[in-house]
């Protein structure tokens, strides 16, 4: 294959190949080549010997450049989690792949490869810089979840139809396209075409596109590009509603009453209901009944959005309160606990000066070994009780700040569990009522409908399956009851999952409340001892340095004194 | 002659000429000003105290010292009662010990107070003024404000020689027996009051407190009761009685200037108690000084405690300087707009004037300053860098030096403390906030920012390596660097990370020592320059000060004369009927130029004289025209209502009326300018061949057509 390639490369191309890395086997991307890689590319010198010392850690590299090394297929890439460029120039890939990994990928350049088709890339959403620079690509796809795209290179590629670029016209943040080398330059009309259709993209080729180019493009191809400004603003406009009809249901979402509000959710339910549907058919009387239905529910529900609306409100500002209570106990015992050690560090410099002093006349053997030890013993006993006093402070301050939020902690669980039963209460009563509303559509649907039992002539133009039913008597009355089953366990649905999302709500916003500070505290405790015990470590070590000659007992003692 | 009648009065506006008088004539000046202003103010004749009456300040407090108390602002009580509490701590203490020990301290205190008590009262008695045997008969002059004007709600005194209000309650206005002003003059015949004035009754129109002079009561507060105003015999009835005389007092008016230099000799003392007031005329000093409070601690006036002074229109922008003489401390205050930003700045007077190394505090005006600076401390061993808002979220910068040996006299830099503000956009272990550089010892501390709930920081130190032993690279020795990482969970950061630390602030420190060497000749040259300006203070002249801005003054007079040089010329320019003709043929701009030849002259009169007339005929068709349409107009649709007048609806018709009303008004106005212009043109045609006749241009045209008019009539009558 190599052998092959080698051939039918242009000549220019293979002597570059040559230069650079003749001796290099065609192959695909392993371990060694990303950590030799990296570290040709890591910092020089001294930081690059403590770079080399400490392995190279593949989970962190920004940046990969792997160029003229005869790649063949992408692979091992997964590794790199935080890369955010990635360069893979001059090689043999032929196919995009095994990118899926690399989301944080701020950067891919393929160029000078053997690329046929993009594809593979949906997973890069954060992508915005793609060169595709010479490869064997045809056609624009598969590029729709790239949304921040910023630099596109697809030049010297095989783009037959210049109309194929209208296809950029999607990525809204699309600065700089370039273009060149693609078989469909040779037409003049490409580029004029090119600088109208992408009224967004401010370099073409590297080069600003001028306004007044951009209007010749303009009137040379007017009937295209409105009908694709028409269709551009349809999907525009679609995507636009979209997006505040899933921020509708995320806000209301949050007060468990998502859908709720309008007749959306009754007329989903009688689209999954086809019994229903056959009745509704019917038309008339009973659709003025369907109608009035209708409004019912609608008022109810509006009620129940109102008040869960109210009683998120007041559910965030209780939470509120609460949080300023704690977080302000927080930080009022952190300010003390910080002056209780700045206290310390004060009082341990005087310490620290005198064993200074001693180790200072020992050296210029002023006073000897068995003179020193005990001074040194006397400090160390001062420092231990010094450090006893702080941990003792520092613990009691922790405690206290856990014992005085505790109180809050209980009384904000039970208010949240009040508010939520309140809600809950109300929204029984609503769907309550909607159950009622839904009995009296049932038997008003029932009574409308048993009028025209078996009457063949004011049922003339009914569908088939409506016809046959309105026949039957008892198959009326199985429908109708079917129907108002399907109703009722639509609804049951509904409340259940409100139910469950408000209780599920409140159960984790309490319980996390309780874990995250019982963690806070944990948290606290572990630092207290840890710096503790790194003080006392650091007197043990400063003693044994000076004393020199290690005295067990003396350790032990220092050790556990308390 | 204080405290007794005087013989005669000068009017207001004399006193005002001579800037001195006695009580009843500044009364009489500042009552005159009041009642111009709106108010309802009278003159107060009656008894007052020696003090008053003899204007002896120097047992009363000094009303223009400044308040040197901050006022503090609590903040605002929660809206709400706070629904979650902190459970409190238990207490402890024992109750009795508590209360034993409040009583001690009552007990010392309210000993204190009663020294205290006691101390005051002394005081008191000391500076009572002496006894005084004519108190209480000394005849003063003061003003009375009445309510109901100018949002006047209570009745008040001022005091005319120092221009303060006083309260009714005042205990030095002793007793009043009249009170007049421009309309009337009232006696009080009220009970002489037992407490102070504040007993007596201010209503004026109450006949059993007040006796008129003058029947009658001002209009304003008259109040007709009983009496037919629309009878005119009764109205004039009413009005029937003496006025005050109209004043024969020239016009009060004071001018800006005059009004700057209201001190005699432009400067004012005022011995008040300990405390001696200077008041200056602006640019009346050469320092700009405009007031100054001194205070001292004797009686006498000798040994001086504080001194404020106040100036205006320095180049400096100066504004206050307090002067505390025990402390030796001088803190000058600045307006905004200085070069530096400078606001405040404090020293003290022993400090050598132009060198960073005394004691003193410069505050700046941070936010226009590139770098932020909000504050410089400096002692002889510290200097202290205070900086708000920066980018690079530094806060503060403090370095300490060591004293100067004899070997080296210039004292060194020991330590650099760097302080940073957190940036919550990145962890807190990797977010410092403070950086030491033991220059001295050679070594680096790095303290990082508190993370959330952590009681300790990171810390990370390093021993500088020794660059020279290198050749100036950087090497990373494990065992000269240590460090103390928080959090127990943390990894041991990494070598590389620990190295790069240690060369980006091998790079600071040296940053920040030259940093420091530049600022201290930034703020040496600075204290140079303030020095220059307090020995040689500029007073500058604000824009719009019409009296001293002699450059704007000028440019005020040339353009004046400009102007007047402007309009006289457009009154010679008159217009040219033959100016355009004139300029097709020679070019714009021969006005006045030289003469024109005979041919030409006749050409161009020729020109002119047709297209006179041509206008005057295009004006009249058109207007002409105009008529017959509207003419036309207006009689067709008189015609049509005639013909239908009866089978109209209202709408329609009335819709008639208005067009037609239009159309005849249009018609009318075209008529009359019709014949306005048939009368008009031939006067006009009439006025411009007069016009040209005298045409200097013409001249060359005029004399030989008059020669030629002469040598026709000559023939002529040669002829008969």
């Amino acid at each position: 294959m190599n052998a092959l390639d080698q051939d039918s490369m242009p000549p220019k191309r293979s002597l570059n190949s040559l230069i650079i890395h003749p001796d290099v086997e065609p192959g695909v991307i392993d371990n060694a080549m990303l950590i030799r890689c990296i570290l040709e590319n890591g910092p020089t010198e001294e930081a690059g010997r403590l770079f080399a010392e400490e392995g190279v850690h593949l989970d962190e590299a920004q940046e990969v450049r792997l160029e003229f090394q005869k790649i063949l297929r992408i692979d091992h890439l997964w590794m790199l989690k935080s890369l955010r460029k990635l360069t893979l120039a001059h090689n043999l890939i032929e196919k995009i792949e095994h990118l899926e990994l690399l989301t944080g990928l701020n950067e891919l350049d393929l160029s000078f490869n053997k690329i046929e088709m993009i594809e593979n890339l949906d997973a890069l959403v954060n992508l915005e810089v793609l060169t595709l620079f010479h490869n064997k690509i045809r056609k624009l796809e598969n590029l729709d979840a790239l949304e921040n795209l910023l630099v596109f290179s697809i030049g010297d590629n095989k783009i037959e139809d210049f109309k194929e670029m209208a296809y950029l016209r999607r990525f809204r943040k699309l600065r700089s396209v370039s273009f060149k080398g693609n078989p469909c330059c040779d037409d003049p009309m490409s580029y004029q075409f090119l600088k109208a259709a992408l009224s967004r993209v401010t370099y073409l080729d590297y080069k600003i596109v001028t306004e007044e180019e951009r209007e010749n493009g303009r009137a040379m191809f007017r009937g295209l590009l409105r009908k694709m400004d028409e269709a551009d603003e349809k999907t525009e406009q679609e995507r636009i509603a979209k997006e505040e009809y899933d921020a509708k249901v995320t806000f209301y979402a949050m007060s468990f009453v998502e859908y709720l509000s309008g007749p959306e959710l009754i007329e989903t339910m009688f689209e999954k209901d086809p019994d229903g549907q056959i009745l509704l058919s019917f038309g008339g009387e009973l659709q003025a009944y369907y109608d009035q239905y209708r409004e019912n529910y609608v008022e109810t529900m509006a009620n129940l959005v109102e008040f869960a609306q109210e009683a998120y409100k007041d559910r965030q500002h209780e939470i509120k309160l609460f949080k300023n209570l704690v977080d302000s106990a927080l930080d009022d015992s952190v300010e003390k606990s910080k002056k209780v050690l700045e206290e310390f560090q004060t009082k341990k410099k005087p310490i620290m000066a005198h064993v200074a002093e001693i180790s200072n006349k020992f050296t210029t053997k002023q006073i000897s070994l068995e003179q020193m030890e005990p001074m040194l013993l006397e400090i160390g006993e001062s420092y231990h009780e010094l450090l006893y006093e702080l941990w003792k402070s520092l613990m009691t301050t922790e405690m206290q700040l856990f014992e005085q939020c505790e109180d809050s902690r209980v009384q904000f669980s039970v208010n949240m569990t009040e508010m939520v039963t309140k809600l809950l209460e109300v929204s029984r009563m609503a769907f309550g009522s909607w159950r009622e509303h839904e009995g009296v559509w049932s038997t008003r649907q029932f009574e409308v409908l048993s009028k025209y039992l078996g009457n063949k002539i004011m049922l003339g133009d009914a569908s088939p399956e409506l016809f046959d039913v309105m026949m039957d008597r008892d198959l009326l009355m199985n429908l109708v009851a079917a129907s108002s089953d399907t109703h009722m366990r639509f609804i049951d649905a509904r409340e259940d999952l409100l139910t469950s999302r408000a209780n599920a709500w409140r159960e984790e916003l309490v319980q996390g409340t309780n874990d995250n500070e019982i963690k806070r505290n944990r948290d606290r405790i572990l630092e207290i001892n840890y710096f503790i015990d790194n003080q006392r470590e650091e007197w043990a070590d400063m003693h044994m340095a000076l004393t020199d000659t290690v005295d067990p007992d003396a350790v032990a003692l220092l050790g556990e004194d308390f | 002659m204080e405290g007794a009648m005087p013989e005669r009065l000068i009017s207001p506006y004399t006193a005002i000429i001579r800037r001195s008088a006695n009580p009843f004539e500044l009364a009489h000046v500042l009552v005159s000003w009041l009642i111009g202003a709106g108010y309802d103010a009278y003159v107060v004749v009656g008894c007052a105290t020696r003090d008053v009456c003899m204007a002896i300040r120097y047992r009363t407090i000094c009303p223009d010292i400044p308040d040197e108390n901050e006022v503090i602002e609590e903040p605002p009580p929660p809206e709400e009662e706070p629904r979650y509490k902190l459970l409190p701590l238990p207490d402890l203490t024992s109750k009795y010990c508590r209360d034993m020990d409040t009583k001690e301290a009552n007990k010392i205190q309210g000993e204190k107070d009663k020294i205290e008590r006691a101390r005051q009262k002394k005081i008191a008695e000391l500076e009572k003024p002496p006894p005084d045997e004519m108190d209480g008969w000394r005849t003063h002059a003061w003003i009375l404000v009445l309510p109901h004007f100018m949002g006047v709600e209570e009745p008040f005194f001022i005091e005319p020689s120092e221009g303060n209000g006083y309260p009714l309650d005042a205990k030095q206005y002793q007793h009043i027996e009249s009170v007049y002003n421009h309309e009337n003059y009232y006696v009080n015949v009220q009970k002489e009051p037992e407490e102070s004035l504040a007993e007596l009754n201010y209503d004026l129109a109450d006949i059993s407190c007040w006796e008129h002079l003058l029947a009658g009561e001002p209009f304003y507060r008259r109040q007709l009761v009983g009496i037919d105003t629309s009878d005119k015999r009764t109205a004039v009835d009413t009005e029937k009685h003496l006025d005050m005389p109209f004043s024969w007092v020239e016009k009060l008016d004071i001018t800006g200037d005059e009004y700057e230099q209201r001190y005699p000799g432009s400067h004012k003392v005022i011995h008040y108690k300990r405390v001696l007031l200077e008041k200056f005329s602006p640019y009346s000093e050469n320092d700009g000084i405009v007031k100054r409070v001194k205070i001292f601690e004797d009686y006498a006036l000798s040994i001086p405690l504080i001194t404020y002074e106040w100036y205006k229109q320095r180049e400096d922008k100066m504004d206050f300087v307090r002067l505390d003489h025990v402390t030796r401390q001088v803190k000058e205050t600045f307006l905004v707009g200085r070069r530096d930003h400078l606001l405040k700045h404090s020293y003290a007077m022993e400090a050598p004037p132009c060198s960073v190394e005394g004691d003193r505090v410069m505050e700046f005006n941070y936010y226009p300053r590139l770098d932020h600076l909000l504050k410089l401390v400096c002692t002889p061993l510290t200097f202290e860098e205070h900086y708000k808002d920066r980018d690079d979220r530094l806060e503060s910068r403090i370095i300490v030096y060591t004293e100067g040996t004899k070997l080296e006299p210039k004292r060194q830099v020991k330590d650099i403390t760097e302080t940073y503000s957190r940036n919550y956009d990145i962890p807190a272990n990797k977010d410092i906030w403070k950086k030491i550089f033991h220059i001295q010892e050679n070594t680096i501390e790095l303290l990082y920012q508190y993370a959330y709930n952590f009681v300790t920081n990171d810390t990370r130190s390093f021993i500088k390596p020794n660059l020279a032993e290198t050749g100036g690279k950087i090497l990373f020795y494990p065992d000269k660097t240590s460090g103390y990482i928080a959090d127990p969970n943390a990894p041991q950061p990494r070598p590389l990370d620990v190295y790069y630390a240690l060369c980006e602030n091998i790079d600071w420190e040296y940053q920040t020592t030259k940093h420091i060497r530049d600022r201290e000749t930034d703020v040496n040259s600075y204290l140079r320059q303030r020095h220059r300006e307090l020995k040689e203070p500029i007073l500058y002249v604000a824009l719009f000060d019409t009296e001293r801005n002699e450059a704007a003054k000028k440019g005020w007079t040339e353009r004046e004369i400009q102007k007047a040089e402007v309009t006289e010329r457009e009154k010679e320019a008159e217009i040219d009927p033959l100016a355009p003709y004139l300029a097709r043929m020679f070019g714009s701009g021969h006005g006045t130029g030289s003469q024109i030849s005979l041919k030409e002259a006749t050409l161009i009169r020729e020109q002119c004289i047709n297209d006179f007339k041509a206008k005057q005929l295009v004006r009249q068709n058109l207007v002409q025209e105009r008529f017959d349409k509207f003419n036309a107009e207006y009689k067709a649709k008189r015609l049509w209502y005639l013909a239908n007048q009866f089978i109209l609806t209202p709408e329609k018709e009335s819709a008639y009326f208005a067009t037609s009303a239009e159309l005849s008004f249009k018609v009318h106005a075209l008529e009359v300018r019709l014949t306005r212009h048939r009368d008009l043109s031939g006067p006009r045609f009439k006025a411009l061949l007069d016009y040209l006749d005298k045409h200097p241009l013409l001249q060359e045209f005029n004399k030989a057509t008059y020669l030629h008019y002469r040598n026709e009539r000559d023939r002529k009558a040669f002829n008969f």
